[in-house]
């Protein structure tokens, strides 16, 4: 017995004599375009069934390139809850590395701890209410206004930092010290910490829209920040003991389903945050993107042009069209340019054109998605320099279970850097991948000592090839359980 | 009316040819080789191979013949019987490969879940040479005569008569490499009025590139007839399904240019053949 989708919302739908080749014809060529969008554009580099966004996965700029990166999952703990996780990960033959994490969240007192060895995320943080206003300490990954002295966006083409500030998808770390916020929504904010080797202190204070902030470290070295913010505009203007400075303004406007976004910035190369120089971001910047979210799906297209120093800048063009067929199936194909380098440093990888398609769909209890990206040094992604092939399928069981089996085949030039997502149950890794190879990983969820184990194996490698320590699987076992304190 | 629906008809057949064209993969069957369609498994022997569960069923058993390349020295013979039973599936085989001092012996072991709109499954093949020189390194330590590998597989009807899937049918392995490197395909078929047109994609296996191929079927009640191009190098192979009752025959021929024909005949009880 064959399904048929149900009708999107808002279309007619017309139901020809079965049979008929009026039906067929059109249902043909949906179907053969249908099939070629999902095997020509299954599957670059993002390897990559991950949360919807355009463009390829790469780290922030601060870290090292080619290099895997761990960032934090921003999960929220509801109030009086407590969360304790366990867990070991490492490569068969190989010594396992254990970490151990509790999180806490109650009416006044909320926190985490890690720990394990070789954990990039090992670390504590906690806060209280103290003095009508809230202290902590620990991890810090503020956001102050646009970003110009503290929480900047990774990318020179995004609007917004993905893990700095609050309400970020991730909890990123841009230092370690102490905070404390006085009044609604932070209106006085006061910081101490290292960041980036360098002892800072801070304040903010913010009355109505307006916003002003100065960082100092020991040596005199002092930065200061103005900024406004209504609604979704929002400016900063940010400047050094040298007057050095730049300025930034982000505009958003909305028009039914459809949203414009823009920002422009522009001001000083020698002006690099105190707190997070690596990301202090292109000196000027023109961004904008259209989104608009159709009834049948979404469509986001994004612009950028920006400039570090003299010789040293980029563009990017990034189109997606993401078409939901029902709310368990959908198609999205995307397309990206870009021109320059999009870090500071390094080196420039000049011109490249990538497109990505991906399809999602899922009958009770299976789920079933296929991926493909290229990514090329010539016009239409010839002169491939990453191509990544994704197929992952995913098994529902009772109580929550389940088992999820994702397969990349993966070929990147000498040069290039590669990463591919792997979701862990407190932590999103990009794993950096190089060369030609594959890789299969699963992922078993199952109830148990009264929580949840998450198992996750992974297989590198090529049938055949000789063994090395590349080509050893990695397994990850992890437990995690929440309960309420009170 | 008529001639507007044969004039749209008509207008796919430029965007069908081009699809042949463009998608015309290496015969990337191994010890459970069948002479069915691709996809979404009809036989027991098909589960075996690709890890795609059948929607249907009920006992099936069935045996294949391939010839390699008309190499007579390379010749594969095996044999699957399979169960179902609600959404449970599961397939077991025996296969033999080549002459008795050069070939080797396979076993093969599939279990998964399949529904009429979809399913997954996982395949394990185990393979032994047959003839172990004593003395050998073969004869002294097993991962030298015997290889192992696992694999899976996921089959999804995305629209009415519209299934995609992907296949990995080597995820691990171990031991002695497999005959034949076989990296992740994913295809697309799409069925209407007893016309099949389907989409493969392997990608890319040690230095070589991705190869697609593309092929048609025809069915008509208890007789379907199909054809397919693979590209890397372009080449091209008919075959023919035949079913009476619980029975069905299939036969298909694959001719490579420089490789010779690949002949491959099939013989099964139960299952669907498609």
């Amino acid at each position: 017995m064959n399904r048929a989708p149900p009708p999107v919302a808002g279309t007619v739908v017309r139901h020809p004599a079965p049979g008929s080749a009026a039906l067929l014809a059109p249902a043909l060529a949906a179907a053969v375009l249908a099939v070629l969008a999902v095997l020509l554009f299954a599957g670059a580099a993002r390897a990559q069934l991950a949360p919807d966004s355009t463009g390829y996965a790469e780290p922030p700029p601060e870290e090292p390139e080619g290099a895997d990166y761990e960032v934090e999952s921003a999960d929220s703990l509801a109030e009086g809850a407590i969360e304790l996780g366990m867990g070991a990960s490492g490569r068969v033959g190989a010594r396992p590395r254990q970490t151990r994490r509790v999180r806490f969240n109650d009416r006044t007192l909320g926190g985490s701890v890690r720990e394990g060895e070789g954990d990039p995320l090992a670390g504590g943080s906690i806060e209280t209410g103290v003095l009508a206003g809230r202290a902590g300490v620990g991890r810090l990954a503020p956001r102050w206004g646009r970003g110009l002295l503290l929480g900047a966006a990774a990318e020179p083409w995004s609007a917004g930092a993905s893990d700095r500030g609050a309400g970020a998808l991730f909890r990123g770390r841009a230092g370690r010290g102490a905070w404390y916020r006085l009044g609604e929504g932070g209106a006085l904010e006061t910081l101490y910490g290292r960041f980036a080797k360098r002892d800072l202190t801070g304040g903010r204070a913010r009355a109505g829209p307006f916003g002003f902030g100065a960082l100092a470290d020991r040596a005199g070295q002092a930065q200061a920040s103005l900024s406004f913010c209504r609604g979704r505009t929002e400016h900063e203007l940010a400047l050094d003991r040298e007057g050095r400075w730049r300025a930034e303004a982000a505009l958003e406007r909305s028009a039914g389903a459809l949203t414009l976004s823009a920002r422009v910035r522009g001001g000083a190369a020698g002006l690099r945050s105190l707190a997070e120089p690596l990301r202090s971001g292109p000196a000027r910047a023109l961004a904008t993107e259209l989104r608009d979210d159709v009834p049948w799906g979404r469509v986001r297209a994004q612009a950028a042009l920006w400039r570090f120093a003299p010789g040293r800048g980029g563009a990017r063009a990034a189109l997606e069209v993401r078409r939901r067929f029902n709310p368990r199936e959908s198609v999205a194909v995307g397309f990206e340019e870009r021109h320059g380098t999009p870090r500071e440093s390094g080196r420039i990888p000049g011109f490249r054109q990538g497109a990505w398609g991906e399809w999602r769909g899922e009958v009770a209890g299976l789920a079933l998605a296929l991926r493909h990206e290229v990514l090329g040094a010539e016009r239409l992604g010839r002169a491939a320099v990453r191509t990544v092939t994704a197929a992952q399928a995913g098994l529902e069981g009772p109580a929550g279970s389940g088992l999820r089996i994702t397969h990349c085949v993966y070929r990147v030039r000498s040069g290039e850097s590669l990463y591919l997502i792997e979701t862990a149950s407190d932590r999103v890794i990009l794993r950096a991948v190089s060369g030609t190879g594959r890789r299969t990983r699963v992922e078993v969820r199952a109830p148990g000592a009264g929580g949840h184990i998450n198992a996750a194996l992974e297989i590198p490698g090529v049938a055949g090839a000789p063994a090395s320590e590349a080509t050893r699987p990695r397994w990850t076992l992890d437990w995690t359980r929440r309960a309420r304190s009170r | 009316m008529r001639a507007a629906r044969i004039r749209r008809l008509a207008a796919l057949a430029p965007v069908a040819l081009a699809a042949v064209i463009a998608l015309a993969a290496r015969a990337a069957a191994q010890d459970f080789t069948s002479a069915t369609l691709p996809g979404p498994a009809s036989s027991a022997n098909g589960f075996i191979e690709s890890g795609l569960p059948p929607r249907h069923a009920g006992p099936a058993f069935d045996a294949s013949y391939a010839r390699w390349f008309g190499l007579p020295e390379l010749e594969t013979r095996a044999v699957a019987c399979g169960a179902g039973w609600r959404l449970a599936r599961v397939a077991a085989g025996f296969s033999q490969t080549g002459e008795p001092d050069l070939g080797w012996s396979a076993a093969g072991l599939a279990c998964g879940v399949a529904r009429t709109d979809g399913g997954a499954g996982l395949r394990a093949v185990a393979r032994r040479d047959r003839s172990i020189e004593p003395g050998s390194a073969a004869a002294a330590r097993l991962d030298a005569r015997a290889g192992a590998e696992v694999g899976w597989g996921a089959w999804l009807e995305a629209a009415r008569g519209l299934r995609l899937w992907a296949t990995v049918p080597q995820s691990w392995s171990a031991g002695v490499a497999p005959p034949l490197d076989r990296p992740l395909e994913i295809g697309g078929e799409f069925e209407r009025d007893g016309l099949i047109l389907w989409l493969t994609r392997s990608a890319p296996s040690g230095g070589a590139e991705a190869d697609h191929g593309a092929g048609v079927a025809l069915r008509s009640g208890s007789l379907a007839a199909w054809a397919l191009v693979r590209d890397r190098p372009l080449r091209g192979g008919v075959g023919l399904v035949a079913s009476a009752r619980r029975l069905f025959v299939a036969a298909a021929v694959e001719s490579h240019p420089e490789l010779g024909e690949t002949v491959r005949l099939a013989l099964g009880l139960g299952g669907a053949a498609r």
